[in-house]
């Protein structure tokens, strides 16, 4: 099974790398992924998924149907990626331009390259001639870098239910160097708000809170040796009478932490610094915008991403790491690191949410994500394209056990 | 000399004393549902003297069950014992024939603990215990798989890679050893053969476990069971013999969950699993008897013999010329349809089986062949109990002649 | 009369040309890999060989009938069968107990129809034959309603040459009924047959079980495999892959070798895999003569058919019961093969 589940990827290659590119091409910042959403369900459906379409919240859906509808695995990868600041580009991130071996654009590595390896994997068990117990959706969802992952919530809530599927397992394409990660600590964004009738009071408050929690960020940062706070700089404004300021507090959430525990450590941070100005009020709230996704549907979300774990000996783990053993794989299990704030995945919305296993394994590199010149190496993703493959196939392929010798 | 022999379960522990060499049984009894408390209590049952009592007592480890069972015995002085002879199930491959407990022994047996994991453990915390509460009386473990240990490598290699075999220790060990060895000894007796020149097929079918050993010149030289007792013969809850693949596909189906699997192919498959209504192959029987129109029951009855038959055949073509086929254990002691079905239409070996006689049996052993048949085919009557008495005797009494020679 | 018959495994597709069921076949070749190509470019490549070859012997390529021999067709194909859509849909069916073969037979299937246009196909099926295997074999002692999935019933994979091996001796001799048929192909097989019915077979749920192979574990202790998977961590893909393809004579010797040449061998540990193999062998033997009530004809066939007098001599030293001699079935598959598929199609326009 596995040498021929090999040579059909390497027939593949092309193919893999042609997609990677045009995608790349297509540009799909957060709440704009309408043509790259046509374009990868175009892709499926040419590739033979059983099923394609774009559901409600403009997510691109392909299913390929096993002969019964458990278990399910769903991979999935977003569309969107971050806005790439051009001036720090050596060249265009919207051109898929290929170097040494790289793709590089915005999103190759979070996670444009990881989508493709996906959308391969269902193709190539198809063209490997395995058929499947249970059912394989790949999905691509909207408005995960912004929006907080509203699409990947509508996949789950309302179009897999419309299936008549329900998720059991699920695959991220995120950037992992094709590493099976089980988890990430979170973040969360604070907005600390300070109001008065005296400026001169809500200004002083503000600048104390500032520099002081900005010492505290310095020295947790240093002993964490990643980054565990951010502090921004106040936002004032005057109104009829009311002077206020808002500052933006980035703190990251370790598996114990929740984002209701951060406020209340920043409330009584607040709290103390400002027990002498009595004449302000400060509050503080987790930030949310409003946000309208392209298809023109709005909602409101809140700034968190949720750290997750999903139990590195569950049956989802060992199972993912046999099948890649056995396909003759890397197996390299770990969590990511998120060296920046404002970084994250799903994960936490199909684990805690949904309490679907999840897990992710993507070609891209962690560390280029959401930089300048972020790239993807094409080998890891044609190595993904085979490992998915093969780790779907273990959870809900049908087993070829007994057929495999060359001859009978 | 008195020998106390213990059988033990997972959570039962069955004694009995045995006076020997006259091999007179003294007294035995069970102490049940030992551990942590369940629906019913844990007891004692006791039988001495031709009275049989029921103690109901708590007993949270197989320990408190032996300090239960010596209080009871205390009572009697002549119940005191001269020696202990344990039933240990698996002797991996080290043990090749019964080993008297001493520190060494004991730390070979931690060894290979893991091999029979349901089965070793209690059996070395009962030997663990006897060397505390009776200090200075000898322990000897008998083994299941020592009558084994002459089956030849040909037989007992699996045809998987070396390396594995050799770093998992994996071989046809066997199991069933003492009572196969029992009857041949009984039979070889019985027919006034010298055990070493003896070869037989022994069908050791009880109501839980069954296995068939090919016996020849007085050694193992096959056994149905494998490296677990799994392997082989339709059992009662245990499924036998199993295409690989099928193993690796409900490994799939499970999501790669051992326990699952092993649950399922000890404890819910063979005859339960096949009738879908009981484990015991002795009401499918009857329930096909009674004509019941049940096709699971009927198809049960046959399979289960079916597989029996075909390895009689194997077994009688790898001893060469036996002397015997035997039948021992519950099944083969008391279901006379069992012994006719499988040796029906066996001519063609030498062996034929007297319908008459085979119905009515009156009293073990007993000789069911007609007289027509090269093989005997004999009935008799296992004993694991005095057959561990022999082991441990013989064994003592080896030991006290060498150290006699010396001094 | 043109027959084109193909045979399909896992590493190569053979096929072979016959004019008629008489005969060598005119042409014959085969394709290595086949599966990881895909079976578009395989009708042509067929074509191509088989012209070239009647060139050389000034003839032109033209076929009548396409038979293709198929490893497994479950209870579903009780017969060899001409195709129809009736038949796609069956092996659609069943493509889960098999299904590394009959997607890529499906696939072959399409391309063929493509190519050779109008050509009736027939498939003929190794399992057709233990399809009147009595419950009482085909049966594991696990619960039946277990899953849908799992294929629960035992077969044999070689009943084209087990079931001509009856028909062999029985037409040398009518008195023949109880015949133990010896197929010595890379994973060899023994089978009982009594008056054409197969009783007892070593085969299983999936090739793997039985006699052990050129590669292949044969019968093992159910909890060596969770053994594996718990003492290695192993997942069943890799502990199938060892089974499958590291164990048999390759696992015992550490070499690849066919049993042709490990039965020429004299290095110690060849020595010994063939005395392992040879003991197997017996307790099948055993176990068939005990399902048959004795024994009429012993009959070797497969490609290593030729080891057959090696082997009779060992197992008839240690079963007295067997006939004098053994009987060697000449034929070849791909000829068998041709020509169950032309009694299909002749089946079938008689039924029209």
């Amino acid at each position: 099974m596995y040498s021929i589940m090999k040579a059909k990827n390497e027939a593949m290659k092309d193919e893999v790398k042609d997609f990677t590119q045009d995608l790349i091409k297509i540009p799909s910042i957060s709440l704009n992924e309408k043509k790259a959403a046509e374009f990868i369900c175009g892709k499926m459906k040419q590739l033979g998924y059983d099923e394609t379409f774009i559901d409600d919240i403009g997510n691109a859906v392909g299913v390929i149907r096993g002969r019964d509808p458990e278990p399910a695995i769903i991979l999935n990868s977003h569309i969107d990626t971050v806005s790439p600041d051009e001036e720090k580009w050596s060249m265009s991130p919207f051109r898929g331009i290929i170097e040494g071996g790289k793709i590089f654009g915005a999103g190759a590595s979070d996670c444009k390259g990881g989508l493709a390896a996906q959308i391969f994997a269902g193709a190539l068990l198809k063209r490997s001639l395995l058929p499947m117990r249970g059912s394989l959706v790949v999905a691509a969802t909207v408005a995960e870098e912004n929006g907080c992952s509203v699409g990947l919530k509508k996949l789950v809530s309302s179009t897999l239910p419309s299936l008549g599927i329900k998720a059991d397992y699920a695959i991220l394409g995120e950037p992992t160097g094709n590493g099976l990660y089980y988890g990430h600590d979170g973040w969360v964004e604070l907005n600390v708000h300070i109001e008065g009738v005296n400026p001169f009071q809500v200004s002083d408050a503000a600048r104390t809170i500032n520099s002081d929690l900005s010492l505290v960020s310095t020295i947790r940062n240093t002993i964490a040796s990643e980054e565990d706070m951010e502090i921004g700089r106040p936002v004032f404004n005057d109104n009829s009478g009311f002077r206020s300021a808002d500052m933006r507090i980035s703190k990251r959430l370790r598996s114990s932490d929740s984002p209701e525990g951060a406020i209340s450590w920043l409330n009584h941070e607040v709290a103390v610094l400002t027990q002498n100005e009595k004449n302000v009020s400060v509050e503080v709230t987790v930030m949310s915008e409003n946000q309208k996704l392209y298809n023109g549907s709005r909602s409101v979300v809140k700034r968190v991403t949720n750290s997750w774990q999903t139990d590195p000996y569950s049956p989802l783990m060992q199972r993912a790491r046999q099948s890649l053993s056995a396909a003759e794989c890397e197996v390299r299990t770990g969590k990511w690191n998120l060296g920046k704030l404002g970084m994250g995945t799903a994960g936490s919305v199909l684990l805690d949410e949904f309490k679907i296993p999840v897990i992710g394994y993507g070609p891209g590199n962690e560390d280029s994500a959401h930089r300048a010149d972020e790239y993807v190496i094409l080998e890891k993703i044609y190595e993904s394209v085979y490992g998915t493959a093969s780790i779907a196939h273990g959870i809900a392929g049908i087993p070829v056990c007994g057929w495999t010798s060359d001859e009978i | 000399m008195k020998i106390l022999v213990f059988n033990c379960g997972s959570s039962s522990l069955k004694y009995r004393i045995i006076s020997m060499p006259d091999e007179k049984e003294i007294c035995s009894g069970e102490a049940q549902r030992i551990g942590p408390k369940t629906a019913e209590p844990s007891r004692i049952i006791y039988h001495f003297n031709e009275k049989t009592e029921t103690i109901p007592v708590e007993m949270r480890s197989h320990a408190e069950a032996l300090e239960e069972v010596r209080k009871l015995l205390s009572k009697d002085s002549s119940l005191s014992p001269d020696a202990f002879g344990h039933r240990v199930v698996h002797g991996g491959g080290i043990f090749s024939s019964a080993a008297l407990i001493t520190g060494e022994s004991l730390e070979k047996l931690e060894k290979i603990k893991n091999l029979a994991p349901i089965h070793n453990p209690p059996a070395m915390k009962i030997i663990y215990a006897c060397e505390k509460v009776y200090p200075g009386v000898p322990s000897v473990a008998v083994f299941d798989t020592a009558f084994h240990s002459t089956i030849p490598v040909y037989a007992s290699t699996y045809c998987i890679p070396r390396g594995i075999t050799e770093k998992l220790n994996i071989r046809k060990y066997g199991f069933h050893g003492t009572s196969h060895q029992f009857v041949a000894e009984e039979a070889a007796r019985i027919i006034g053969r010298p055990f070493s020149e003896f070869s037989a097929v022994s069908c050791h079918l009880g109501s839980g476990g069954a296995s068939l050993c090919a016996i020849k010149d007085g050694k193992s030289i096959d056994n149905t069971m494998g490296y677990s007792p799994l392997q082989g013969l339709v059992m009662s809850t245990r499924c036998g013999d199993l295409d690989p693949a099928l193993t690796l596909n409900l490994l799939q189906h499970f999501l790669g969950s051992t326990t699952d699997v092993e649950r399922l192919l000890n404890t819910r498959s063979g005859v339960l699993g096949m009738s879908g209504s009981s484990a015991d192959i002795r009401d499918i029987l009857s329930m096909n008897r009674e004509n019941s129109g049940d096709m699971r029951a009927q198809h049960t009855a046959e399979s289960y013999l079916w597989r029996i038959r075909k390895y009689i055949g194997s077994y009688l073509a790898v001893t060469g010329k036996p002397d015997a086929l035997i039948f021992t254990d519950t099944i083969g002691e008391t279901i006379p349809h069992v012994r006719w079905a499988v040796c029906s239409d066996m001519e063609c070996f030498g062996l034929k089986i007297d319908v008459e006689k085979n119905e009515h049996l009156e009293k073990l052993p007993a000789d069911v062949s007609h007289e027509d048949s090269r093989i005997k085919i004999l009935v008799v009557a296992t004993n694991e109990e005095i057959a561990i008495a022999r082991r441990t005797y013989v064994l003592l009494c080896g030991i006290k002649n060498q150290n006699g020679d010396r001094s | 009369m043109n027959i084109i018959s193909i045979s399909q495994n896992i590493s190569k597709l053979e096929f072979a040309l016959f004019d008629g069921t008489c005969g060598e076949p005119s042409a014959r070749g085969e394709i290595m890999n086949w599966m990881n190509t895909g079976s578009d470019g395989i009708p042509e490549m067929i074509s191509a060989c088989f012209t070239k070859s009647l060139r050389n012997q000034n003839r032109m390529f033209s076929a009548n009938l396409i038979c293709i021999r198929v490893p497994y067709g479950g209870q579903e194909f009780k017969i060899p069968e001409l195709l129809s859509s009736n038949s796609l849909d069956k092996l659609k069916k069943i493509e889960n107990a098999a299904p590394m073969h009959i997607p890529a037979l499906l696939a072959l299937i399409v391309s063929l129809k493509k190519y050779f246009r109008g050509t009736p196909i027939s498939l003929v099926f190794e399992t057709s034959f233990f399809t009147r295997l009595p419950a009482r074999e085909s049966s594991y002692a696990i619960d039946p309603g277990l899953s849908k999935e799992i294929s629960l019933q035992k077969f044999g994979y070689h009943g084209i040459l087990h079931e001509r091996s009856y028909e062999y001796c029985h037409e040398k001799d009518k008195g023949i009924s109880k015949t133990i048929s010896i197929c010595l192909e890379p994973i060899p097989e023994i089978c009982a047959v009594k008056n054409g019915i197969p009783v007892m077979v070593t085969g299983g749920s999936t090739p793997l079980e039985g006699l052990p192979g050129e590669t292949t574990c044969g019968d093992i202790d159910p909890l060596i495999i969770l053994s594996l998977s718990e003492n290695l961590g192993w997942g069943p893909e890799e502990i199938n892959k060892t089974l499958s393809r590291k164990s048999g004579i390759y696992g015992l010797t550490g070499k690849k070798m066919d049993f042709a040449k490990l039965f020429s061998a004299d290095d110690p540990v060849a020595k010994f895999a063939k005395e392992l193999i040879l003991y197997k062998m017996l307790l099948a033997s055993g176990s068939a003569v005990a399902a048959l009530g004795g024994v009429d004809a012993v009959v070797f066939s497969g490609r290593y058919r030729e080891l057959g007098g090696q082997i009779y001599d060992y197992l008839s030293s240690n079963l007295s019961c067997f006939p004098e001699k053994h009987e060697i079935l000449p034929d070849h598959l791909l000829k068998l093969t041709a020509a169950a598929g032309i009694t299909a199609l002749l089946k079938k326009s008689k039924s029209h």
